[in-house]
């Protein structure tokens, strides 16, 4: 009786999942796991001598599996409640909200972020108006004290001290954890009034009392969603837009297009942040003939600034978004439609995680 | 490929077994060696050929020797020339020019070779079938495809136990399987597969996670000491599990290869439990041939450090493994000459000491460089260093739970709990049913862990 248990226990689902397996059509992304899965290999002679013919094949096997989705979830199920793991490659979960650990700061990083932007702004610019910002990761808010945190204040300190000549605006304070997406890493553009009150007062913007309305676009799956296979909800992302923003033309350089400064339908990208200025790209170049101010602004940015920058689209008529990490900084002389002449602001807006990480910027 | 991935479990394993059960038995073998060949081409394509050689070379080896008594010396001599040279040029001729370099300041050319994987696995397996049949002690196999359908044979081509052909001559020619032998093959198989993705897995990352840290604490460098040796454990014997599992479901009885050897009382006892395949090669064709004990303490000693010399480097062309197996050699000299009585006498102590040490050892098999081992080992000794910080304290806290499975895993305890119910009326009825089901599970939880892998190392590749 047992034996025979034994047997159909086991041998069954390994028949039944390979017969289901084959049976089932193949899915190209995943929208949990923000990624595209691999589909079937092409062969090739080359591809067999080098071995990566078959493990493109147990890739495949991997990804297409039946149920995948309801697996992962099974093992963040067991790894939270069983095994009693906090984290998940290097996300940990609290309460509903993910976090990302990573508590070193890596001082080659750093230095290679001040220098590359100090490069960059000495290169190109003798403005004054040259503000930056640090946008803290949502760990920084994370009052659990046996969670190892990054040393926040030494991080500013030595950017601090390598940004002498610019004006720092502290954004600490007007965030909390619940500006953050709770499966994502980046900020929420609906909780970023108090952000966009110190930027203007620090840049000396008008206080314009312009009226928004809100938008919502959903499911947004997180990228700590995709790393940490737990069972939490899906999110919506919510943005403010108004006339002056809706009439904006940004121009997407790497594209040669134009584009709105939201894009609803992107939420369906493998990262549903692209609603926001189309996501990761190397240069953007907004203009608003109706902006409250004739000024002009030059963002250094990564993708935290998103979302934040439309909301300044009201005050400038001409908002410039360069990120490094997609175009060389010597290129950018080459861009006619990138002028450091008319005295623009310059503001450097750059996240802890790409600080920590910034190897990419070019 | 690897046991561990869905390609294996989920495809390759239910195609071999209708295949092999719906076919005659005469054909069986025929089956094995396909699934076999297609098995180590998935994982090695361009080598498919190097294994192909081997059987060939030592099939006809095996029937020359028988063929021709009065040359049999010569043809077992060339037989293992060729082997061992094979050997030692995919695994052990870079290390030779790198070292020939250092030493002689010359600048011999390094060439691009990729080891075949489990080349030192059926090269050990391959010389003991020619040399045993040189000793009159088995008959050679029937026919070449008989004989390659055991060196190739899948459940333990890559990864082991080294299998003799004494073990399974018999069960070459006619084997048996009824339900009970594939319920215990699936049974052996499963929990093997667990020891594997569930425990090593895991406490190899323990291992990785511990190793980023900017500061590391003496608490760390001790805990990732304890996660090395369980990886490597769980990791080893959970291979042999699911070789010996596969074994029954095909009806063939491997011997055992791990006898919860970390609960060892010494490290001589260490050895008679792990890796026994591997020891065993060893003593009876290298101890055994130079003499053993039988010419004096000096020849003994001698032979002692030569078979650990040989056992370190067959885990790999480096200078830790050389370390690691004459640590073992000199630890065992100590042990036999001096220290046996001592441990007889007292052993809380040598079960302590004797952890204690394997720990210390499956440092020096992890860390890549002899500068690694002295860092780690300073770290282990350092007292100046904190004890502990936030972050050790966070890692330890996360993988808490899987080290005690570890600690609890690693002896004979939950066999004995398990047999002792299984010895009562009401105990075996529970078990019918509790353990399908919980193998059921067990297959299900496992799938979860291959499908979202972000750590499934396969370790001997260096083998």
């Amino acid at each position: 009786m047992k034996d025979k248990l034994t047997i159909i226990g086991i041998l069954g689902p390994l028949f039944l999942f390979c017969i289901l397996g084959i049976c089932t059509p193949d899915v190209e992304l995943s929208k949990e796991e923000r990624r595209k899965l691999e589909q079937i290999p092409k062969f090739s002679t080359t591809a067999i001598q080098n071995n990566t013919y078959f493990s493109k094949w147990t890739n495949y096997f991997t990804d297409q599996f039946p149920y995948r989705n309801e697996f992962r979830k099974l093992k963040g199920l067991i790894s939270l409640n069983v095994f009693q793991k906090k984290t998940e490659n290097n996300v940990v979960q609290i309460d509903d909200t993910l976090y990302e650990i990573n508590p070193y700061i890596d001082k080659k990083s750093l230095t290679h972020f001040t220098e590359q932007l100090n490069k960059t702004i000495t290169t190109y610019n003798n403005a004054s108006n040259i503000y930056y910002s640090i946008i803290p990761d949502k760990t920084y808010y994370l009052e659990d004290k046996k969670i190892p945190k990054l040393d926040y204040n030494s991080l500013v300190d030595q950017i601090k001290k390598e940004f002498k000549n610019y004006t720092y605006i502290s954004l600490f304070e007007e965030l909390n954890k619940e500006s953050y997406f709770k499966t994502d890493i980046h900020w929420k553009q609906n909780a970023l009034e108090n952000v966009l009150k110190n930027l203007k007062k620090a840049m000396n913007l008008p206080d314009s009392n312009l009226s928004w309305s809100k938008q919502e676009v959903s499911p947004f799956y997180g990228a700590l969603k995709s790393r940490i296979p737990n069972n939490i909800a899906e999110e919506t992302i919510t943005f403010y837009t108004n006339d002056s923003i809706e009439q904006a033309i940004v121009y997407n350089y790497e594209k040669q297009t134009t584009e709105k400064a939201y894009q609803k339908e992107n939420i369906n990208h493998l990262d549903g942040y692209d609603v926001f200025l189309s996501g990761a790209t190397a240069l953007l170049i907004i203009e608003n003939e109706h902006a409250t101010t004739n000024k002009e602004l030059i963002v250094f940015r990564d993708s935290f600034a998103s979302s934040l920058i439309p909301l300044l689209i009201p005050e400038y008529q001409k908002i410039t978004l360069i990120d490094l990490r997609y175009i060389k900084s010597e290129y950018l002389k080459n861009i006619p439609e990138i002028s450091f002449q008319n005295n623009p602001d310059i503001l450097l807006l750059y996240s802890v995680p790409l600080i920590n990480n910034s190897y990419t910027l070019k | 490929m690897v046991f561990s991935s869905i390609t294996f479990l989920y495809y390759f394993l239910p195609l071999c077994l209708l295949c092999y059960f719906l076919v005659p038995a005469r054909f069986r073998n025929k089956i094995l060696l396909v699934f076999s060949l297609f098995f180590y081409f998935y994982g090695e394509s361009k080598y498919i050929i190097i294994l192909i050689f081997s059987c060939i070379l030592n099939y006809y080896a095996g029937q020359l020797i028988l063929k021709y008594p009065k040359h049999k010396k010569q043809i077992l001599i060339a037989s293992l020339l060729i082997n061992f040279g094979l050997l030692f040029y995919f695994k052990y001729f870079n290390f030779f020019i790198t070292n020939i370099n250092h030493i002689f300041q010359t600048n011999l050319p390094i060439l691009q070779i990729i080891m075949p994987i489990g080349i030192s696995f059926f090269t050990f397996q391959a010389t003991s079938y020619v040399i045993d049949i040189y000793k009159g002690e088995i008959k050679p196999a029937k026919n070449l495809l008989d004989f390659a359908t055991y060196l190739t044979l899948f459940p333990q081509l890559i990864a082991g136990p080294i299998v003799r052909y004494e073990t399974v001559e018999q069960e070459m020619n006619k084997r048996t399987t009824n339900p009970h032998l594939i319920a215990k093959g699936l049974k052996r198989f499963i929990l093997g597969l667990g020891k594997k993705v569930l425990i090593a897995n895991l406490l190899g990352s323990f291992a990785e996670d511990l190793s980023t840290l900017v500061t590391p604490t003496l608490l760390s460098f001790w805990l990732k000491a304890l996660a090395y040796t369980f990886q490597i454990y769980y990791d080893f014997s959970g291979y042999s599990d699911m070789a010996i599992g596969l074994g029954f479901i095909f009806g063939f009885h491997f011997l055992e290869n791990f006898n919860y050897p970390l609960t060892a009382k010494s490290i001589t006892d260490f050895w008679h439990r792990w890796h026994i395949s591997l020891s065993t090669w060893f003593r009876d064709y290298l101890y055994i041939p130079l003499g053993g004990n039988r010419h004096g303490k000096k020849k003994q000693i001698r032979n002692i450090l030569i078979v650990w010399l040989a056992t370190g480097l067959w885990h790999g062309a480096s200078w830790n493994f050389i370390i690691w197996g004459l640590y073992f050699g000199i630890l065992l000299l100590i042990e036999k000459f001096i220290l046996q009585k001592f441990l007889d006498k007292h052993k809380i102590l040598g079960h302590i000491s004797t952890f204690i040490l394997i720990l210390l050892s499956f440092v020096i098999f992890e860390t890549d460089s002899i500068a690694d081992i002295i860092f780690f080992f300073k770290g282990l000794f350092d007292l100046t260093k904190p004890f502990t910080t936030i972050e050790t304290n966070f890692y330890l806290k996360n993988y808490f739970i899987i080290l005690c499975i570890a600690f609890i895993g690693m002896g004979p305890w939950l066999k004995r709990l398990y047999n002792k119910l299984n010895n009562t009326a009401i105990g075996q009825k529970i078990l019918n049913i509790l353990e399908p089901i919980s193998l059921m599970i067990l297959l299900f939880i496992i799938t979860s862990f291959i499908i979202d892998d972000s750590y499934n190392p396969f370790l001997y590749f260096r083998f």
